[in-house]
């Protein structure tokens, strides 16, 4: 176990040098949620009410997980299989699965620095109450990450180049932002398409920050989220591993 | 134990194309075997399956006396790679990519032995990209070498870098091999492949041609002696029996097992004859010439001009 957390961290630490010199990844990974905060901040009245609370605690978190953890996640692993990185590693000592979880590592860190960062200025700057239950938003976070990790894995199988990252990842992108009611709320939504949009990848991970924000949600209360989340990480995973490219030739 | 024993090994892509066709070959420790090959010849599909990276579609692969893919944990901190496009990310500085690999083995040897063994000291903190494509192949085998590897795997290690770079990775893997570490080496150039085979195979089309030591496999073929036609006939009486006379071009062509012999009776039938030999050469059998005689032996019409385009 200690060695496959050494080989994981090793990789780790080299993509977090890796993503300090990509300025135009870099800032989408840490300016664009700092700008979110600030135009919430412009945009509020003054008062924070549940609401108002519920859709930015949404609003960051999926933003969050979207453009810092899915984005490089995408990116990166596009990128080391167009340089040739990812079919070298693998004729080395680390797994498959340690190499694709480092991809993975600083985009999920930045995002936890970035949420605990959020609750200070938010608290601070928008009233925002401190989090009811941290262990269920920490656990939004965390299976969030891999969820979208996962998704980012299988979204590369389509991207060939870096470039074409911007256009295969619109889908994600607008099934996450519909169905996680990031543009209409889930409550102004026919009940149909409410019920459907529950079992979008994003949904539940909202749908537990929310709760483990500004609710007193216990862990075993919020099974059914973390059912789903479950449920899109392992069918995720399998089909990375039957369908992932390492190789650009492959 | 063979460091590497293939049998029977085939390999065909989802397409349907066959890239090797039923080869088999041994790599024993401390030996250097060379897999020479046009490109398209089945090099780096045979060394992607010996690698781990491939199955087989049908064959055995043992590679330190196991199965590369199955067994992957027991054998890949004695194994070394170095693909033909690299594989380090270009962001990287020497130091930092040399790091990053060691901190993934058990028992890597310090980073800055294996930058020294290469002769990148002084560019330990330099970018990947800013490297020089020598120097790039040189890191390349630095991080192969980490781990002590007791098999090399070489995927055209050479291609792209001039001569003086080429001498240096050459002298690197010999002093390897005197170490006892296995190589499998794979390249297009006929002279990296004599000058640092113990043996070899030649690939086309997916299949060995030809296989041995490099004198095995050159005693095969003959010596050439060559010169510009000037009487239009071909010399009569200097050929021994299974000796052929050809003409090429405007040149005359006579392929020998005995170079001194048949070059002393054609030079004696120029001087009784009073003819002239313009451009004469003559060249002893070698790995070009057996190479450009598989060339002409091939049923494939374009294979010639590619396997000669290899030997220029």
């Amino acid at each position: 176990m200690t060695a496959v957390l050494h080989r994981t961290y090793s990789l780790g630490r080299a993509e977090v040098l890796l993503l300090r010199r990509n300025k135009t990844l870099l800032f989408t990974a840490v300016l664009v949620p700092l700008g979110l905060v600030a135009a919430l901040a412009s945009a509020q009245d003054g008062r924070t009410d549940d609401n108002a609370a519920a859709g930015m605690v949404s609003m960051f978190t999926g933003m969050v997980l979207l453009f810092v953890v899915y984005y490089t996640v995408l990116s990166a692993s596009v990128a080391r299989r167009e340089e040739g990185v990812l079919q070298r590693l693998r004729t080395g000592e680390a797994a498959d699965a340690e190499i694709l979880s480092a991809l993975a590592l600083p985009g999920t860190v930045v995002a936890i620095a970035q949420v605990v960062l959020f609750g200070v200025i938010g608290a601070v700057v928008l009233g925002l109450p401190a989090p009811g239950n941290p262990v269920v938003v920490l656990v939004a976070l965390l299976l969030g990450a891999v969820m979208l990790s996962v998704v980012a894995l299988l979204t590369a199988v389509i991207s060939k180049t870096v470039e074409s990252v911007q256009i295969t990842s619109l889908p994600v992108l607008a099934l996450c932002f519909l169905g996680g009611g990031l543009v209409v709320p889930m409550d102004s939504m026919p009940e149909n398409l409410s019920r459907v949009a529950q079992f979008t990848p994003l949904a539940p991970v909202l749908e537990l920050a929310r709760t483990g924000w500004l609710g007193t949600a216990e862990l075993a209360g919020t099974a059914g989220q973390i059912g789903i989340l479950l449920g899109w990480i392992v069918l995720g995973s399998l089909l990375v591993r039957s369908s992932f490219r390492w190789s650009p030739r492959a | 134990m063979n460091a590497v024993d293939v049998r029977d090994l085939t390999r065909t892509y989802k397409s349907g194309a066959e890239a090797v066709r039923g080869i088999s070959f041994q790599v024993a420790p401390g030996q250097v075997f060379g897999l020479l090959g046009t490109n398209g010849a089945g090099k780096t599909s045979t060394m992607d399956v010996v690698a781990g990276l491939a199955a087989p579609t049908s064959g055995t692969v043992r590679v330190l006396g196991h199965d590369p893919i199955r067994e992957r944990r027991a054998v890949r901190h004695r194994t070394g790679v170095v693909l033909q496009s690299g594989g380090l990310p270009g962001e990287l500085t020497v130091a930092e990519a040399v790091r990053m690999w060691a901190g993934t083995m058990r028992a890597p040897r310090p980073a800055a032995e294996a930058i020294e063994a290469v002769d990148l000291v002084d560019r330990m903190g330099v970018p990947i990209k800013s490297l020089s494509g020598g120097e790039r192949r040189r890191l390349d085998l630095a991080v192969a070498l980490l781990g002590r590897p007791d098999l090399l795997m070489l995927d055209e290690p050479t291609t792209g870098l001039d001569a003086e770079s080429r001498r240096r990775i050459w002298t690197l893997i010999r002093a390897l091999v005197d170490g006892g570490t296995a190589v499998l080496l794979t390249t297009h150039h006929l002279e990296e492949a004599e000058e640092l085979s113990d043996e070899l195979a030649i690939l086309h089309r997916g299949r060995i041609v030809a296989e041995g030591t490099l004198d095995q496999v050159v005693a095969t073929y003959r010596a050439e002696i060559r010169w510009g036609d000037t009487v239009g006939r071909p010399p009569a009486g200097v050929l021994d029996a299974g000796e052929a006379v050809e003409t090429e071009g405007r040149h005359v062509v006579v392929r020998t097992g005995s170079l001194q012999r048949t070059l002393g009776r054609v030079l004696r039938w120029a001087e009784d004859e009073g003819v002239a030999l313009p451009e004469l050469r003559a060249t002893p059998a070698s790995l070009e010439t057996a190479f450009l005689a598989l060339a002409r032996s091939t049923d494939d019409a374009t294979a010639p001009r590619q396997l000669e385009e290899i030997t220029r």
